[in-house]
Formats: C-alpha cells, sequence, structure tokens
C-alpha cells in the first residue's frame, strides 16, 4: 500500500504519519439516528439499494442475495441484525459491500454518512455487556468534537449467531 | 553428464517434476497396450512398450535415477527378447510388464517428492529379480532368432557342451540357451553406447523429439532473459546459475537425442557461462552479445528441426544455417531489440553476421525492416506452418481454463440482458436485431469452444477401467472378458475426475457379485468365460455410461431379506417394484456379499456411488434379471456448470428445475385431486398417487393463486420418489449457467445454487432431492 496524499481527506488531527492510508479510517453510516462505524478497510463499494432476490429458509438478517455485475452476494440487513424496527427503504438506502474473510457480503443501512478518521485515543471500550445483547457488536465508542459514533466489530456483526440473539431474532 | 550440484537447481527440480509427469503419462498410455501382447500380431505393440522403457531408461539415466534405469533397462531386455521371438505373450509375462509399470508409476511419484529414485534401490532389486525371472520363461527353443544363434555361435565353446549334454531335454536347453541370450544383452545393453548408437534413431520417437524442442525452447527463453536481466545487473550470481543450469540442460538433451549441432553450440555457451560463473570473466555487453546471438543460432536450429520433425527427417539438413527467421523468432527478437539500447544492437551486429541480417535496422522487428510489407507476411506466412504444427498442444492451469468457463457464462448471460433489455421494448430495430443475432451466434461458438476445451475423451478413463478389470478378475479367480465401447465420448474433464470412482465400484461389483466363477457358470449352461462390458454414449444433454455383466443378477429376495435385517424397508416387500428393491443397493450401509472380501462389499460403496453421481446432478439406474446379469446406467450431465433447466415462477420469485428431473406437468382438474383428513393434498395422476407440494408453502413466499386449479402442477422425480409441484407458472426452458449461492448463506435446503436471468434478476436453482426431503419434513 503506498502513500498517497491524493486520496486522504486531510482532516484536524494531525501529520498524515501512518503507512497505511486505511488505517484508523472508518465509514460511517446511520441506523435512525445513530451514527454507526466499521474500518474502511472491508469496504469494497457502496451501491444503492437494489432488487434482493429472497433466498428461502436462511437466517432472518440475512436478506437473500443480489446480483452485481454477475457476481451473487448475500445481503445482511442491519437493523434486523440489531432487532431495530424495519423501516421502508427509500433512495437513501445504501449496501455497503464488505468483503470479509474472503466472503463478499452486502449490508443494508439506512444510510452512509462519511469517511472518518479516528485515532485509538479517541475510542473508548464499549460497555460491559452480557454476551447475548446487541452490544456485542460493539468494538468502541468513537469520541468526536461534536457527536459520537458507535465502531462495530464486523466480524461479530457478520458471523456471530449467539443462541440468545437467534432466540430473540427468531 | 552432470554434476552433484545441480540437484539443487530449481531449473533442474522442474525438469524433473516434467519428466516424472510425463513418464506417468507415458506409462498410463501405454498400459492399455499391454494388453495387446497376448495377440499374435504384436511386433507393433511390443515395440511401442519398448519404447516406453527406452525412452524413461534414457531420461533417467540423464537425470541420475539409476534406480530407474536400472530398472527400466531390464524392462526394456524382456521386451527386446519378446521382440525378437515375436509370438503371443502369456498372461503370466503380461502380469510381470503390468507390475513393472506399477512399479515404476509408484516410483516416479516418490521422485516428484523427493527427486531422487535412491530410496527404491530394494524394492527395485526384487523388480529386476521378477523381470529377470520372466525373461527365463518366455523363451522358446524352436524359435531361436539369428541373433540368438550367432550369440551361440559366438559363446560356442560355453554352449555347445550343454547343448550337446543335453540334447534330450529341450526345456533345459531352453533355458540355458535363454540364459546366454540374457546374458549377452545385459553386456550389450548396459553399454550405452552400444544400445543407444545402434538404435537411438529408430527410437526416438516423435513425442519424444517434441518434448526436447518445446523445453529446448522454453530454456532458451529462459537463458534469453535471464541475460538481458543480466546486462542491467551483472553481478547477479542466481542468474548467472540459473542461466548455466538452462544451457546446461540443453546441452545434456541435446546430447541424449543426438543433435550435436546444438550440443556443439551448448558447449560454447557453457564453458563461456562457465568462465563467467567462476568470476573468471566479467559479464559486460560484449559477452552478452556473443552469448545472445549464439543462443539465437541454437534458436536457429530448434526451429530447423521443429519444421523437419513433420516430414521425419530430423537429423538431416540442420547444419545450414537458416534464412527466414520463423514468426516466434521475429516475436523473440523484437523483444531483444527493445531491450537493448543501439550500441548494443550494433555490437551484437558485429558479433554475429547472421544476425545482422535478420535485425539490421537496430530496434525495428525483422518483419518491419522491408519497405515491402506484402512480401515480408509472406515470408512469414511460409514460415509458420511448421513452428504451429511443432507445437499442437500446450499445457494449461485448470483455473485459467475454469476462469475462461466462468467469463464465458457471464457473457452468455450479459448478452441476454442487452439483447432481451426492457427498453428496447416496442422498437423497430432491424439492424440491432441483425448485430443481436450475430452476437448471439458468435457466443454460442464461443461457449461450444470453451466447453469442448474442458472436454476429454473416456479412453483414458477406460483404459484404466481394463487393467481394474484383469486386476479383479484374476484376484477373484474369474474369467472376464471385458468390452469397451464409445471410449471416445467426451466429458468435462471435471466431470471424468468425479465418475473414476463409482465406475470402479460398480464394475468391481459386476465382477465380484456379478458374474460367476467358471465352475458356476458352466453349471448354468452358460460360457465359462463371463462378460463385462463398459459403454457410453450421448443421449440428448447427458452421458450414459453403461455397465453391464452377464453374471448371475441380483437377488431380490436377498436384497429383501438384508434390507429387512437393516431395518431399511418402509413398505411391504410385497408391493415393491424390482426398480424399487434394487435401489436399495444404493441406501448407506447396505451390502449383499455374504462374505467380505478385499474387493467389494465393505458395506461402503454403491450408496458412495449414488452420491457422486448425484453431485454431478446425474443418476444411476439398476436394471438386472436372475441369471442373466445385471446392467447399471450412469446419466449424467455433460457440464458440471451448465444445466438445461425449467424456469417457473411462483408469485416474484422464479426458481429453475432441473430438466432432467421434470416427468411432467399439466394443469389440474378438480378430479384429480382428493384430500386425505389430515389436510394432505393428493393427485390422482394415471395410476399413481402423489403429493402435492406447494413450492409457496415450502419457501414461504406470497403466489399469484392458491388455488390448484389456476396453476400448473409440475411431476419432478428424485431417487424413485415423485412429487406434484405445485407453481404459478413455466416460464420457458433455458440453459442455466449455475452459480453457487455465497459460502456466508451456507447450506439451504432444496437449493442448489442460482442463476442469472435475462433480466439481470436472479433465479434459484432447485434441488430436487432436498427438496422432497423438505417437503417430506414439514408434511
Amino acid at each position: 500500500m503506498t502513500q498517497n496524499d491524493e486520496l486522504i481527506d486531510v482532516d484536524d488531527f494531525g501529520t498524515e504519519d501512518s503507512e497505511n492510508t486505511m488505517l484508523d479510517r472508518y465509514l460511517t453510516f446511520k441506523l435512525g439516528t445513530e451514527q454507526y462505524a466499521f474500518e474502511i478497510k472491508y469496504v469494497t463499494e457502496i451501491i444503492g439499494i437494489q432488487k434482493i432476490t429472497p433466498v428461502p429458509n436462511i437466517k432472518d438478517y440475512i436478506k437473500g442475495i443480489i446480483n452485481l455485475r454477475g457476481i451473487i452476494y448475500p445481503v445482511v440487513c442491519v437493523r434486523n441484525r440489531f432487532n431495530l424496527p424495519v423501516v421502508p427503504y427509500n433512495d437513501r438506502t445504501c449496501i455497503v459491500v464488505v468483503n470479509v474473510k474472503e466472503n463478499g457480503i452486502g449490508l443494508i443501512v439506512d444510510e452512509v454518512s462519511e469517511v472518518l478518521k479516528i485515532l485509538p485515543e479517541q475510542i473508548s471500550t464499549p460497555p460491559q455487556t452480557n454476551k447475548g445483547s446487541q452490544s456485542r457488536f460493539i468494538s468502541g465508542i468513537g469520541k468526536l468534537a461534536n457527536n459520537i459514533v458507535i465502531i462495530l466489530d464486523i466480524n461479530k456483526l457478520l458471523h456471530d449467531d449467539n443462541e440468545l440473539d437467534n432466540e430473540s431474532d427468531v | 553428464m552432470s554434476e552433484s550440484s545441480i540437484h539443487l537447481d530449481p531449473e533442474t527440480l522442474e525438469m524433473i517434476n516434467a519428466f516424472v509427469s510425463e513418464a506417468i503419462d507415458s506409462l498410463d498410455m501405454n498400459e492399455p497396450i499391454v494388453e495387446l501382447l497376448r495377440e499374435e500380431d504384436n511386433s507393433e505393440h511390443i515395440n511401442s512398450i519398448f519404447r516406453v522403457f527406452h525412452t524413461l531408461k534414457g531420461l533417467s539415466g540423464f537425470f541420475e535415477m539409476y534406480v530407474i534405469n536400472k530398472v527400466t533397462h531390464e524392462a526394456e531386455t524382456l521386451l527386446d527378447v519378446m521382440r525378437k521371438q515375436n509370438s503371443k505373450q502369456t498372461e503370466e509375462s503380461l502380469t510381470v510388464i503390468y507390475s513393472a509399470f506399477d512399479f515404476l508409476r509408484d516410483l516416479l511419484q516418490k521422485v516428484s517428492v523427493s527427486f531422487t529414485d535412491k530410496q527404491s534401490e530394494e524394492e527395485a532389486e526384487d523388480m529386476i529379480l521378477i523381470i529377470k525371472d520372466a525373461l527365463q520363461k518366455i523363451q522358446n527353443p524352436q524359435e531361436i532368432s539369428e541373433l540368438d544363434f550367432l550369440i551361440d555361435m559366438e559363446n560356442d565353446e560355453d554352449v555347445s557342451p550343454e547343448d550337446f549334454f543335453m540334447q534330450n531335454s529341450s526345456d533345459e536347453i531352453n533355458s540355458s540357451q535363454s540364459k546366454k541370450v540374457v546374458d549377452n544383452y545385459s553386456n550389450n545393453a548396459s553399454d550405452p553406447d552400444l544400445t543407444d548408437d545402434d538404435n537411438l534413431e529408430s527410437y526416438v520417437s516423435n513425442d519424444l523429439m517434441e518434448q526436447y524442442l518445446s523445453s529446448a525452447n522454453e530454456l532458451l527463453d529462459l537463458a534469453e532473459n535471464n541475460l538481458l536481466v543480466l546486462e542491467e545487473d551483472p553481478k547477479n550470481a542466481e542468474l548467472i546459475g540459473s542461466t548455466f543450469g538452462a544451457i546446461h540442460s540443453l546441452k545434456g538433451n541435446s546430447g541424449f537425442m543426438g543433435v550435436s549441432e546444438v550440443e556443439e553450440i551448448s558447449i560454447e555457451v557453457e564453458s563461456i557461462l562457465d568462465s563467467v560463473r567462476s568470476k573468471e570473466l566479467d559479464i559486460d555487453t560484449t559477452i552478452i552479445s556473443i552469448l545472445l546471438s549464439n543462443i539465437e543460432t541454437i534458436r536457429d536450429r530448434i526451429s530447423k528441426l521443429q519444421g523437419n520433425q513433420i516430414s521425419n527427417s530430423v537429423f538431416s539438413n540442420i547444419s545450414e544455417p537458416k534464412k527466414v527467421p520463423s514468426v516466434e523468432m521475429s516475436l523473440h527478437k523484437e523483444n531483444a531489440s527493445l531491450v537493448l539500447s543501439d550500441h548494443e544492437c550494433n555490437n551484437l551486429i558485429e558479433e554475429n553476421e547472421d544476425y545482422h541480417d535478420e535485425s539490421a535496422e537496430e530496434t525495428a522487428p525483422p518483419e518491419l525492416k522491408k519497405p515491402d510489407n506484402a512480401t515480408s507476411t509472406a515470408q512469414v506466412k511460409k514460415t509458420t506452418p511448421p513452428a504451429a504444427m511443432a507445437k499442437k498442444d500446450i499445457r494449461v492451469e485448470t483455473s485459467k481454463i475454469d476462469k475462461l468457463f466462468d467469463l464465458v457464462g457471464e457473457l452468455i448471460t450479459i448478452e441476454t440482458m442487452v439483447t432481451h433489455s426492457p427498453d428496447l421494448n416496442g422498437l423497430q430495430l432491424p439492424n440491432f436485431l441483425k448485430s443481436a443475432n450475430m452476437l448471439n451466434k458468435i457466443t454460442r461458438e464461443l461457449q461450444e469452444i470453451t466447453m469442448s476445451v474442458r472436454m476429454m475423451p473416456l479412453i483414458n478413463l477406460f483404459n484404466k477401467m481394463k487393467r481394474l478389470v484383469r486386476d479383479v478378475s484374476i484376484k477373484m479367480e474369474k474369467k472376464v472378458n471385458f468390452e469397451i465401447s464409445g471410449e471416445e465420448t467426451e466429458m468435462d474433464k471435471n466431470v471424468i475426475d468425479e465418475i473414476a470412482d463409482p465406475l470402479v465400484h460398480i464394475l468391481r461389483n459386476a465382477i465380484d457379485h456379478g458374474v460367476e466363477t467358471p465352475k458356476a457358470r458352466l453349471a448354468a449352461g452358460k460360457s465359462e468365460m463371463g462378460t463385462v462390458s463398459l459403454k457410453a454414449r450421448y443421449e440428448g444433454n447427458e452421458i450414459l455410461i453403461i455397465v453391464k455383466d452377464d453374471g448371475k443378477g441380483i437377488n431380490r429376495e436377498a436384497i429383501l431379506k438384508k434390507a429387512e435385517e437393516r431395518g431399511l424397508l418402509t413398505q411391504s416387500a410385497d408391493k415393491m417394484s424390482d426398480k424399487e428393491v434394487f435401489s436399495l443397493l444404493f441406501e448407506p450401509g447396505f451390502s449383499t456379499a455374504e462374505k467380505l472380501t478385499d474387493i467389494s462389499g465393505r458395506g461402503v460403496g454403491m450408496d458412495v456411488v449414488k452420491k457422486n453421481i448425484e453431485k454431478l446432478h446425474g443418476s444411476v439406474d439398476v436394471i438386472s434379471k436372475q441369471g442373466e446379469g445385471s446392467t447399471f446406467t450412469l446419466r449424467i450431465p455433460l457440464t458440471l456448470a451448465i444445466m438445461e433447466a425449467m424456469l417457473i415462477r411462483v408469485g416474484e420469485a422464479r426458481y429453475a428445475l432441473p430438466l432432467l428431473a421434470i416427468d411432467e406437468s399439466f394443469r389440474v382438474l378438480p378430479n384429480m385431486i382428493s384430500k386425505t383428513m389430515d389436510g394432505l393434498e393428493v393427485c390422482n395422476l394415471r395410476d399413481d398417487v402423489l403429493p402435492v407440494v406447494r413450492l409457496h408453502e415450502l419457501f414461504n413466499i406470497t403466489p399469484d393463486n392458491t388455488e390448484l386449479e389456476k396453476g400448473i402442477l409440475i411431476i419432478i422425480e428424485s431417487r424413485e420418489k415423485k412429487i406434484a409441484l405445485f407453481v404459478d407458472e413455466i416460464v420457458g426452458q433455458q440453459q442455466a449457467v449455475i452459480k453457487a449461492l455465497s459460502d456466508y448463506i451456507g447450506k439451504v435446503q432444496g437449493i442448489t445454487g442460482c442463476m442469472i436471468l435475462g433480466d439481470g434478476g436472479i433465479g434459484l436453482i432447485i434441488d430436487i432431492e432436498s427438496l422432497i426431503d423438505l417437503s417430506e419434513t414439514i408434511n
């Protein structure tokens, strides 16, 4: 990964000293009024919502599959994953395509906000929770100048099927 | 010929790998010929087998694998004696040749890992003893050939007393003479110069020559590229070593192949490189130029050989310098001249007048140097055919072919999307349609070609089966006449790999359980020799592979008894058709063998056969008649990735059903449907009563309607089970390019994958078997 300053949003957080332009960079998105984020390195592209083909008898939060230029991606509804009320898709609804553990997966979010640099010292540890709750997906809380961002652990988001969670999902 | 350090050289390792894989190929390819040795007129076949050993011997010698060398040497001697004898061979000697093949194959496999054959020295000794033993046995006193006679004359002192002594016992004479002959051959052959010089020309097969030529080209490419890099980086010892290795190998190969022209130049180049390697000589542009021009000269000779190989005059005419460069050469020169600066080029030109002619205008590729392009094109054309013919096949990684396959799949999908785009509706577009038709034609053709790349004839697989049948029948002490037909039938390479195991199982069973012992056969009024046939043919989009035996057939009662013991019976035995009974054979854990043999009857097998075949979207059928034999029929779609599908719709969702599984479809008449008291709907179709399965219920989707009369019932079948599937509508029939659902989703019951539809949407492909299972669990 070469350093390419043109691609970097130069921001208020001091000099660019990292070898890796993706380090400490997060894609933030909204579910309702809350801001969420995960590391940008997972993101391959962001597309508008499109027709999702449902697949029968699979986990609730997997809404189905989409065809993106001939490649099939499963699509996960993040709202559904968090047990948030389902809202109808609109023209701001996005599918964030991520690549985690060699799997390309689409994540449905209400709205994509921006790419932010959040330094480790700005991130505090997540609140202690019992394992089953949705907050197990949180890897930290990012405290910015005027707002707070919930940073997600994308691996857990996609793969952690806790028993408790399943019960509450169904 | 080579030095010990060469073993560490990656170039050599690569060559050894190539040697091993080619040697194994050659063993595999020629193994079926061994069977032909038992025929009367077998001199040609003996020669073929002889050449296999001879080639292996030569190459193993070159690679300093003396264990292989020794064994092949003995085997070669055996074949040579057979050849001189020119009579049909016995079962015993065939077994020896087969075991030599096996031994060599095993050993070669070990070599591919360890790069040496030393670990098998002891086994080799045993093998050699077996071969020598066979040698003694095959000699026949009535047919002492001229050469034998001569040998006897030469060894007169030794032989005649014995001869005289044992006049009345021809057997003993025979063995003693054979010993002499053997010894003589051994001596003769152990002196490589003698054998090779005498026989080289006749034994250097075209194949071998072709291998040599292509490897020579590769070596030259490597050397050339290395030199060009070395010019920039003269101190790179690794590159010098690798260049030296390449030329060294080339020298060795050329020596072995008797191409002295190339050998001589290689020796020169090698010695220059050697001085460079030992730092006596510093690399500068002059040196590089000399080396490059020498490599060009070698390349010239090689191209010439390549051309000549076709006309079979390999060893003549190679000394004349070549006037017209081949296309390949021009390309190389083009590359070279792009890298070399003007000055360097001039240097080069001074070094070699030949080269000067061809690369005259510094960096201009040879084709362009003449103002008249037409003539030069013609010239190039004239020289193309030999080069193209010499390289008639290339090895390609299967992953590349798979990728190509995928892309063609995409292309077909996209093509449908473009030509059937909703935007075009209602437009008059005559020109567009014309172009679209042409596009369609080309993509179809492209698809066919791409498919054909992966298609291979079944002959290799069938040949392996020949061997298997032979071994099994000998082991089981049964006499089997094995008939093969349709081995030219082509199948997707991946599919061939997958059906090998099932086929082995079925054939083993046919011989082990099917064909009776010779005694039993005679008692049953059959000929002593059983017949097992293996046939392949196309039928529509499928290939049928049929294994038929004329043995005792399958005992219905025995199966039923066993099935009952194992609790496999789900209905009363009297009501079951033969077909249903035989399908019990494929149930897991079923084995009818009364005693377990090491060949078949381990209680696994037939169910694995079925599973493997179904993985390929194929099916297995059995027909059997007690006392007359059984027939196993495998039906396999031509390729894995593309399936003929029936597209159906339920509400907004579209699904593809494999066409193979569909029996029929129809609109329902009210009197066809009855309802049981627990609400199960059944459809009376002629004599069958089939459960009605509503796809919308299984998959939890909203259909257009729920009244059976308004939709369509499709009868689908898998594993002897039939259901009537209720859907809204049949959309049509089309080729489905099968795509996997994501790993993330995992296995979905009732679905095997998905396909992209003409409008860009996705259709899910239904897995009939698991759909039926799903319907049973829900009901």
